[in-house]
């Protein structure tokens, strides 16, 4: 497509990535963590809108619980579709995330770019083994690429070996 | 090389420092401590005495003397084995060391107090993973110039034929007072205008609540409510505010252009650029060109028909873009324009390039997110049904900035540089060197999958760069030379 297409033969594509999937038991923690967050919502709701404060916010209707229970299916379901989506690829000089069901997006860093990595693990990812490899590059830091819920030991060779490369 | 001074041991910057740092605490205290200043006034005064007021002055005034001593003289650097070293700190005691690579720029400052004793104060700047900001307060003209030399000396080494040449500056651009005349009235002065509408509308919610309890605010608010009836009124008075708002806009473009950019120079040095501005506070920029993350020219509908551009140098910066690390010029002319492309580039501008423009969802996209923003205003009209007038000028107004923004969006290929054209009312062009980017990603919604079209996002060390709505096939394409482009290269990218 583009004029100096000669180059495009021999580069690297990115469409035919070898796509891996992360740890099947990351969404046993996804919904772990989203149980706890909704049943604070629902707790919270129960003593605050519709006990303590009845009298200054009316209950919108009497169908509130089943609004609130739609809801979290949709936020769960979303969740568990959009989990097979979460996969990534390493090649020889750069690493990619995919993800998103809703909104998808593909990252990829190069290697050469890289400024630090880390590799850590939460208190429930620690029972099941898993850890998450967070890759920052210069400039704003907010996004850069953060993979969650590998295998801890495939997350420190992933580590090693772009360590190596920097080093190199 | 300037050899009359010698970094190799500690030594303190010039003793006009004290002058400097007493300034610079008095100015902070004072602006820390204004709010506190009515207080004085309202309390009764039996409470404080002439003395007991006077001596407390003198107390504070002495404590920043004392203090700005004590900085100057726990404030000393020096410069070793391609090292800058500082030690400062007057009870909490820090020791930076700065290696020359990681050196971004040395950047010359006068405010108005440093200019009348005659110092300059050296900023060193660094990019990284951590900032360390440096800046030396007060030093004379020849010290700071050699200094800076010694800073950047160890980029020379590598071909040392170039020392022995030292050409002298290329003049490369100077704008004149009547220049910056030209370029100031050009100005966009929408947004001047939006900012003091802010400005002025909050001041008057302050004030409104400062005032609170007056007696002449009640009658003002009688007096409003009266004439809000008046549908006529309302549309003279506010059509009056916003002449009068628009004239001041215009006022503060002028001042703030000539603040900032008066007497602008740029020239060309050891494969430096380097400019300086300013009126008050003369701002002085090394910018090393690899430092360079990319170029933003930008011009609108009348700067195009005098001919001049403004030029943004994006640098690469940590955390969140701070703005001394962009660097802006006004007033450029074309052919200049194209002399610091070929400085920055090299000649790998080609204008011929194939153009590729967005798809057509783009126009879909814009327009459906400006409804959804038109529905979320039109419930205002709940309210009073006086906001449908905002519709009247609203709609034909998104219409046009959507079709304008659609119209501008372009890219372009070269060998080694994307153009990315954009902008609404002004047109931006930004040139990237390919190599240099972060990382890369690409974003698509359910909407967009079914266009087929996806986003690029280009993370730069200097903030994001969006290539909107382009065919998938394309995408995959540009995202495969990029990577590859950055992959192969070694060249470094600041």
């Amino acid at each position: 497509m583009f004029q100096n297409a000669q180059i495009t033969t021999e580069i690297p594509d990115i469409d035919q990535l070898n796509f891996l999937k992360i740890h099947k038991n990351y969404l046993w923690i996804l919904l772990f963590n989203s149980a706890i967050v909704w049943i604070v919502i629902f707790i919270a709701y129960y003593f605050l809108i519709d006990h303590k404060y009845a009298e200054i916010y009316p209950k919108f209707s009497n169908y509130d619980y089943i609004i609130l229970a739609i809801i979290v299916i949709i936020y769960n379901v979303i969740l568990i579709a959009g989990f097979s989506r979460r996969k990534y690829a390493l090649r020889e000089k750069d690493i990619s995330y995919s993800s998103g069901i809703l909104i998808e997006k593909l990252t990829t860093v190069p290697f050469a770019r890289v400024q630090h990595l880390e590799v850590d693990q939460k208190p429930i990812s620690r029972l099941f083994k898993l850890a998450s490899i967070q890759i920052f590059t210069a400039g704003e830091s907010n996004d850069d690429l953060k993979i969650n819920g590998i295998p801890k030991k495939e997350a420190l060779k992933i580590k090693e070996y772009i360590t190596n490369f920097i080093n190199e | 090389m300037n050899n009359s001074f010698n970094f190799s041991s500690f030594s303190r910057q010039s003793s006009k420092g004290i002058i400097v740092n007493y300034s610079l605490i008095f100015y902070k205290s004072l602006k820390s401590s204004w709010v506190l200043i009515p207080l004085f006034f309202t309390k009764k005064p039996e409470n404080f005495s002439a003395t007991k007021i006077l001596l407390s002055i003198a107390l504070i005034l002495i404590y920043i003397l004392v203090r700005s001593i004590l900085l100057y003289l726990n404030y000393k650097f020096k410069v070793k084995d391609n090292n800058f070293v500082l030690k400062h700190g007057i009870l909490k005691k820090t020791n930076v060391s700065i290696p020359f690579s990681k050196i971004q720029n040395v950047k010359f400052k006068q405010n108005f107090i440093q200019q009348l004793i005659n110092v300059t104060e050296v900023e060193i700047e660094t990019a990284g993973a951590k900032t360390v900001e440096v800046s030396i307060k007060a030093l004379t003209k020849e010290r700071a110039e050699a200094l800076k030399e010694v800073l950047f000396s160890d980029k020379k080494t590598e071909n040392v034929e170039e020392i022995l040449i030292a050409k002298p500056p290329t003049e490369l651009l100077q704008i004149s007072p009547f220049e910056l005349f030209k370029v100031s009235i050009s100005e966009n002065h929408f947004h001047s205008f939006l900012l003091l509408f802010a400005f002025i509308f909050s001041g008057y919610v302050q004030l409104k609540d400062l005032l609170g309890d007056l007696v002449i605010n009640n009658k003002l608010d009688v007096l409003v409510e009266e004439k809000a009836n008046s549908l006529i009124h309302d549309v003279f008075l506010v059509s009056i505010l916003l002449l009068f708002t628009f004239i001041i806009s215009i006022i503060i473009s002028f001042v703030r252009t000539f603040l900032k950019h008066y007497n602008l120079n740029l020239s060309l040095k050891d494969k430096a650029l380097e400019i300086s501005q300013g009126l008050i506070t003369k701002q002085h920029n090394i910018i090393k060109k690899e430092k360079v993350q990319y170029l933003v020219v930008s011009t609108n509908p009348l700067k195009k028909i005098i001919g001049i551009y403004n030029v943004v140098f994006k640098q690469a910066s940590s955390g969140k873009v701070k703005n001394n690390k962009i660097v802006k010029i006004v007033g450029a002319k074309m052919n200049q324009l194209s002399i610091l492309k070929n400085i920055l580039f090299g000649k790998e501008i080609d204008e011929n390039q194939e153009i590729f423009v967005p798809n057509k969802y783009y126009l879909t996209q814009m327009y459906f997110r400006s409804f959804l923003l038109l529905v979320i205003f039109n419930l205002f009209t709940l309210i009073s049904i006086n906001f449908l007038f905002i519709n009247l000028i609203g709609i034909p107004l998104v219409i046009l900035l959507i079709n304008l923004k659609y119209k501008k969006s372009y890219f372009k290929l070269h060998t080694n540089i994307l153009e990315i054209g954009s902008g609404q009312f002004s047109t931006e062009i930004i040139y990237f060197e390919l190599f240099k980017i972060q990382h890369i990603k690409m974003r698509q919604t359910v909407f967009q999958k079914r266009k087929n079209v996806t986003d690029i996002i280009l993370q730069t060390a200097s903030g994001k760069i969006k290539i909107p709505c382009i065919n998938k096939m394309l995408a995959i394409e540009l995202f495969n030379i990029m990577l590859y482009k950055t992959e192969i290269s070694n060249k470094s990218w600041m």
